[in-house]
C-alpha cells in the first residue's frame, strides 16, 4: 500500500501497541451511568473489555440497548440503533474517535469463524453488548474519551509555518484518490498513474466549485471584518461526492467543521453545520451521517485533532506522526479530513485573524 | 376434543440443536436443516439455564 | 463503449479495500475506465459525467456500492464486473458459509429457516426441558433425542405439547418418521401407508424394517420415548399421536409399540384405541391383551408387521414359530451332524434394548435358567441375554450400535467359556448405525470360535438383522458376510431366539417345528 521513508517507525509502533500517546492526554475515567445488572454470565463467550469511548458513543449506547450490525470491518464493527444511532466497536489501533468504543478485540472481525454479518442483533444488556451471539463487549470499565483542545490563544505566524509543513506532507504522500487533487495548494508534484486520473480529474472538477464556495466563505466569516452569510449552497455539493467509504467530499466537510469548532469559531461552525446536515441525511449514507453530525458538535478521529494541536503549535511538535495516524484513516478519508482542516487554516492566515469567535447574521 | 393439526403434510424443515450427525443425515436426505451449534449457557449450569429460560419465557 | 455496471445493495466495504478492487479491475484486459462508488447523488453525478453511469448504476441509494466497469468489448466489461462483485462477496459468503449457517440459538436459527416445523434435540438431559419448551413455545414439533431428563421436566414438556398440539416425541426417543422422512436412528423406508407409535427406537426399526421387506412402507413413525406410558407420564404423547394418526388421511392402519403401560395409563390406552376406525394392532411387549377389543394384540414386533399388512391387504394372518420351519429343520439338522450341542448356554448380546428383552420373553417360555441383564451370577447351565445399550456399559463410550467394542470382546469372552455354546446376537443398520457392523463382528466370532475348538468346544451363533435394502450399509451385503462367516441368520429377532433355545434344547422342535400354534 503506501510505502513511507525510514524515521516513521515509531509512530507505526505507537499505532500498533494500540490507542496512540497523542490520543491518551484527554482520558478521563467514566461511569458508564448504566444500572449494572448484576455480572451476565456470558457463558463460554469470551468477552472483551472496553478501554476507550467517545462521548456521542457512550450516549447512544446508554439511551439504547437494541441495535443491530450495520457492517463488519477487519478492525471494527458498525452497530445502528433503532432510533438510527451509530456507534463503531472495534480495535484500538483504529484510534479513539467520538464514535468509536475502542476493545482489546482481535484484528479479523471480518474473519468467517466470527460469523458476524449485517443485520444481526445487537443488545445492550447492563453494561454487557452482544454483538450478534459471538462477541461480548463489556462496557463497565471503559473510559471516556475527549479530544484535546488546541491552545486557546494561537498565533496565525506559527499556523502558517505549520500549515505549509503540512501542505509538503500531503504533497509528499497523498494518494490520487480522493480531493487532496482539488485544493490548489496541495497538488501533487507527481502526476498520478493509471487510468484512476481521468476519473479523479472529474472528481476535482465537479469538486471545485464546492471547495472554490466554502474557501472563499470561510475567509469571510475568519476576517477581522466577518461578513455575516450563511456558505453557500454549492457548499453542499461536496456532501455525498467522492470515492471511499466515506465519500471524499464528506470528509472534507467533517475536516472544515471540526477545524471551525477548535479554533473558536462556534457560530461559523454551527451554520456551516446547518448548511451541511440539513441536506446529508438523504445525500449520504448512514455511517458517513453520523460522521458528520459528530463533526458538527466538533468531535472527530483524535489524529484530526492531534493535528489541529500540532499546528497550533511553535514547531509543530511529532506533526509528521499526527499526519501519518490521520493517513491511516481510510485511504483518502484522512487525507480528505486534512483538507478541510487546511481550508479554515489557511483561511485563518489569509484573514490575518486570531481567535475569538465571530457572529454569523442567522437566515 | 380440541382441533387435531394436520399431521406433516408439509415437507420436513429441521433445526437441529445438539449432535451434528442428525443435520448431516437430514441433509444427505434432501432435507432443508439448519444446525445449531448449543453449548450450554449460563456457564454450564443446568438449573440456572433452566431458571432463564422459564423467565425469558414470560416475556 | 459498452459499460455495465452492478449494484451492491446496503454494502459497506472498507476504503482500502474499494481501492484495491478498482485498482484491479482497472487492469484486467479491455478496461478502460472501472469505479468503486457508494451511490450518493453526487457520485451520480460523477459517474454521468464520466460515462460510467448506467440504468443499473442509477437505482443505487447512498447506502449501496456502485461497481461500474466501461471495457472494450461487452464480454470484457461483464467479465471485469464478475471479478469485482466476486473479491467483494466472497468475503462475506465465506462467513455466511461458516458463520451464519451456524447460529447459535433456537431464535437465531428459525430467522434463517422461519417454516421450520420441528426442533430436534439432542442437548444433555439437564438442558433438554429449556431447549424442548422454547420450541414448544415457539410452535414446533420437537424431537427430543436426549436421555437422562427428569421425569417432572418430561411431564411438563409433554403437557405444553399437549396444550398445543404438538409432537413432543421423547426423552429418550431414537427414532421417528414423519411424512416419509427418518429423524435420528433409523432404517430407510418408503414412505407408505402404515403409521406407527413406538415407546421404542429399536422396536420401531425393527417393525418399519419388516414392513419395508413386505412391500410396505410407513406414512409415520411417532417415537414418544421409553417413559411416556409411565404412571407419572400418563401416555400423554401415545394418545395424542394415536390420535394424529387416526386422523391423518394418509395413514390407513396403525401399530403401537411399547412395553407395558402402567395400568392406570393401560385403561385410558384401550379407550384411545377403540377410537381409532382404522385396522390396529398393538405390540406391548410382554403385556396381555385387556380383552375385548377393536385392536389386535400380539407378542412380538416383526408379529406386529405381518399383522397390520395382512389387515390392509384383507388377509388372514396368525402367528407362527418360524416363517419357514423346513429350512430351519434342515440347517439344525446340519448343525446336528456336526456334534452335539445340546447342553450348552446361550449367551444374547444385543445392541436393541428392546430385542434383547422380547428375545428373554420368548426365551424363558422355552428355557429354564434364563437371565436377563445380569453378567454374572446363575448355576448350571443358564442363558443369559444381555442389553449392551444399557447404561453399566455405555457409560463413557458410544452406544454399541455405533461402536462395536464391548461386544467384540464379550464375544471373545464368550469363546474362552466352558458354559456358552451359541451366541445370540443383533445387527441393526441404518443411519447412524456402523457403517459396517458385520465385519467386525464376524471377525470376533471367529477369533472366539477358534479358541473354542482349541478347548474341545463348539460354538455357535445365531443373528438376526434389522435392515433394509436401502439402508447405507445395504442389508445383502450385511447378511452374505454373516453368512460366510458361518453365522445362522433368520428373518426376524423372535425367530432367532427360537433357533438358538432349538439348538441347545433339541426336543423343542416338536412343538416349535410341528404344530401350529
Amino acid at each position: 500500500m503506501r510505502s513511507w521513508g525510514p524515521g516513521r517507525n515509531v509512530c507505526r509502533v505507537a499505532r500498533r501497541e494500540g490507542v496512540t500517546a497523542l490520543g491518551v492526554a484527554c482520558v478521563e475515567p467514566a461511569s458508564i451511568g448504566l444500572a449494572d445488572v448484576g455480572s451476565e454470565p456470558t457463558g463460554d463467550k469470551p468477552s472483551f473489555p472496553v478501554l476507550l469511548l467517545g462521548c456521542p458513543a457512550r450516549r447512544a449506547l446508554v439511551s439504547e440497548s437494541s441495535w443491530k450490525i450495520l457492517a463488519v470491518f477487519r478492525r471494527s464493527v458498525y452497530c445502528m440503533s433503532r432510533r438510527g444511532a451509530v456507534v463503531c466497536v472495534g480495535h484500538p489501533s483504529l484510534g479513539a474517535g467520538p464514535l468509536n468504543v475502542l476493545a482489546a478485540l482481535p484484528r479479523d472481525l471480518d474473519g468467517r469463524n466470527r460469523g458476524l454479518l449485517p443485520g444481526a442483533p445487537v443488545r445492550r444488556n447492563g453494561t454487557m453488548l452482544h454483538v450478534d451471539v459471538r462477541l461480548a463487549v463489556s462496557l463497565a470499565k471503559g473510559r471516556l474519551w475527549r479530544p484535546t483542545p488546541p491552545p486557546s490563544h494561537w498565533d496565525p505566524a506559527v499556523l502558517a509555518g505549520n500549515l505549509d509543513a503540512l501542505a509538503s506532507e500531503i504533497r509528499r504522500h497523498a494518494p490520487p484518490a480522493g480531493l487532496t487533487q482539488a485544493f490548489p495548494n496541495l497538488r501533487t508534484r507527481t502526476p498520478s498513474a493509471g487510468f484512476g486520473s481521468e476519473l479523479t480529474g472529474r472528481l476535482a472538477h465537479a469538486a471545485g466549485p464546492g471547495i472554490e464556495a466554502l474557501r472563499t466563505w470561510l475567509e469571510s466569516v475568519t476576517s477581522a471584518e466577518p461578513i455575516h452569510e450563511a456558505p453557500p449552497a454549492a457548499v453542499a455539493s461536496l456532501i455525498g461526492l467522492g470515492p471511499g467509504l466515506t465519500p471524499s467530499g464528506d470528509d472534507v466537510l467533517g475536516g472544515a467543521l471540526i477545524a471551525l469548532r477548535a479554533l473558536g469559531w462556534r457560530d461559523a461552525a454551527d451554520a456551516l453545520a446547518r448548511r451541511t446536515l440539513a441536506r446529508a441525511r438523504s445525500r449520504t449514507h448512514a455511517i458517513s451521517y453520523a460522521h458528520l453530525v459528530c463533526a458538527a458538535a466538533g468531535e472527530g478521529a483524535a489524529a484530526l485533532h492531534d493535528t489541529l494541536v500540532a499546528l497550533c503549535s511553535p514547531a509543530a511538535p511529532r506533526l509528521g506522526d499526527c499526519v501519518e495516524a490521520v493517513a491511516a484513516i481510510g485511504h483518502s478519508s484522512g487525507w480528505d479530513a486534512l483538507v478541510g482542516l487546511a481550508l479554515v487554516a489557511s483561511a485563518a492566515i489569509a484573514t490575518g485573524w486570531a481567535g475569538a469567535s465571530c457572529r454569523v447574521t442567522p437566515q | 376434543m380440541t382441533e387435531q393439526k394436520v399431521l406433516f403434510a408439509d415437507p420436513l424443515r429441521v433445526i437441529n440443536i445438539g449432535l451434528e450427525l442428525f443435520a448431516e443425515d437430514l441433509k444427505a436426505a434432501g432435507v432443508e436443516v439448519v444446525h445449531v451449534n448449543w453449548r450450554p449457557p449460563s456457564g454450564a449450569n443446568p438449573r440456572l439455564a433452566a431458571l432463564l429460560a422459564s423467565l425469558e419465557d414470560d416475556e | 463503449m459498452p459499460t455495465k455496471s452492478e449494484v451492491l445493495p446496503s454494502f459497506y466495504q472498507d476504503s482500502v479495500v474499494l481501492m484495491q478492487i478498482a485498482g484491479q479491475i482497472r487492469t484486467r484486459p479491455g478496461v478502460r475506465q472501472a469505479a468503486v462508488f457508494m451511490g450518493t447523488p453526487a457520485n451520480h453525478a460523477l459517474l454521468g459525467d464520466a460515462g460510467l453511469a448506467t440504468q443499473e448504476s442509477l437505482k443505487a441509494r447512498p447506502e449501496d456500492l456502485i461497481l461500474t466497469v466501461d471495457a472494450e468489448t461487452d464480454a470484457e466489461a461483464a467479465s471485469a464486473l464478475a471479478a469485482a462483485r466476486e473479491l467483494l462477496v466472497a468475503r462475506r459468503q465465506a462467513v455466511e458459509r461458516s458463520g451464519a449457517l451456524r447460529p447459535r440459538t433456537l431464535d437465531s436459527a428459525l430467522r434463517m429457516l422461519p417454516g421450520a416445523n420441528l426442533v430436534a434435540i439432542s442437548v444433555p438431559g439437564p438442558y433438554a426441558k429449556a431447549e424442548a419448551m422454547r420450541a414448544l413455545k415457539r410452535g414446533r414439533h420437537v424431537f427430543l433425542f436426549s436421555d437422562n431428563v427428569p421425569v417432572q421436566d418430561e411431564v411438563d414438556l409433554k403437557q405444553e405439547a399437549w396444550k398445543r398440539r404438538l409432537l413432543c416425541m421423547g426423552p429418550d426417543c431414537g427414532t421417528a418418521y414423519l411424512n416419509g422422512t427418518g429423524i435420528g436412528f433409523y432404517n430407510v423406508v418408503p414412505k407408505g401407508r402404515i403409521g406407527c407409535v413406538a415407546a421404542s427406537g429399536t422396536g420401531l426399526q425393527a417393525v418399519a424394517s419388516r414392513l419395508a421387506a413386505l412391500g410396505e412402507g410407513l406414512s409415520h413413525g411417532i417415537g414418544v420415548g421409553g417413559r411416556d406410558l409411565s404412571a407419572e407420564v400418563g401416555g400423554t404423547m401415545t394418545l395424542l399421536a394415536l390420535e394424529a394418526l387416526a386422523l391423518d388421511p394418509a395413514t390407513d392402519a396403525v401399530v403401537l409399540i411399547s412395553k407395558p403401560p402402567h395400568h392406570d395409563v393401560m385403561l385410558r390406552l384401550d379407550a384411545a384405541l377403540q377410537r381409532i376406525p382404522k385396522p390396529t394392532v398393538v405390540c406391548c411387549l410382554g403385556a396381555t391383551s385387556p380383552g375385548q377389543g377393536r385392536a389386535r394384540w400380539v407378542g412380538e414386533l416383526d408379529a406386529a408387521a405381518d399383522a397390520v399388512v395382512a389387515a390392509v391387504r384383507g388377509q388372514d394372518w396368525s402367528p407362527r414359530p418360524f416363517s419357514d420351519p423346513d429350512d430351519v429343520r434342515r440347517r439344525i439338522g446340519r448343525l446336528r451332524e456336526l456334534g452335539p450341542m445340546a447342553a450348552s448356554g446361550i449367551l444374547g448380546l444385543f445392541t436393541g434394548g428392546t430385542l434383547a428383552h422380547e428375545a428373554h420373553l420368548i426365551l424363558k417360555d422355552l428355557l429354564k435358567g434364563v437371565i436377563f441383564n445380569r453378567r454374572s451370577g446363575g448355576e448350571g447351565i443358564c442363558h443369559r441375554l444381555l442389553d449392551l445399550g444399557a447404561d453399566e456399559y455405555t457409560v463413557g463410550r458410544p452406544h454399541p450400535m455405533i461402536d462395536p467394542q464391548v461386544r467384540i470382546d464379550l464375544i471373545r469372552e464368550a469363546g474362552r467359556s466352558p458354559h456358552v455354546g451359541v451366541l445370540l446376537l443383533d445387527l441393526v443398520l441404518g443411519r447412524g448405525a456402523h457403517p459396517n457392523p458385520a465385519a467386525p463382528l464376524v471377525a470376533a466370532i471367529q477369533q472366539a470360535r477358534q479358541t473354542a475348538e482349541a478347548g474341545g468346544r463348539r460354538l455357535a451363533a445365531v443373528a438376526s438383522v434389522v435392515g433394509t435394502t436401502l439402508d447405507p450399509q445395504g442389508l445383502s451385503a450385511q447378511r452374505t458376510q454373516l453368512r460366510d462367516g458361518g453365522v445362522e441368520i433368520l428373518p426376524t429377532n423372535g425367530e432367532a431366539a427360537r433357533f438358538a433355545a432349538l439348538i441347545v434344547k433339541p426336543d423343542l422342535g416338536l412343538s416349535l417345528l410341528e404344530a401350529r400354534r
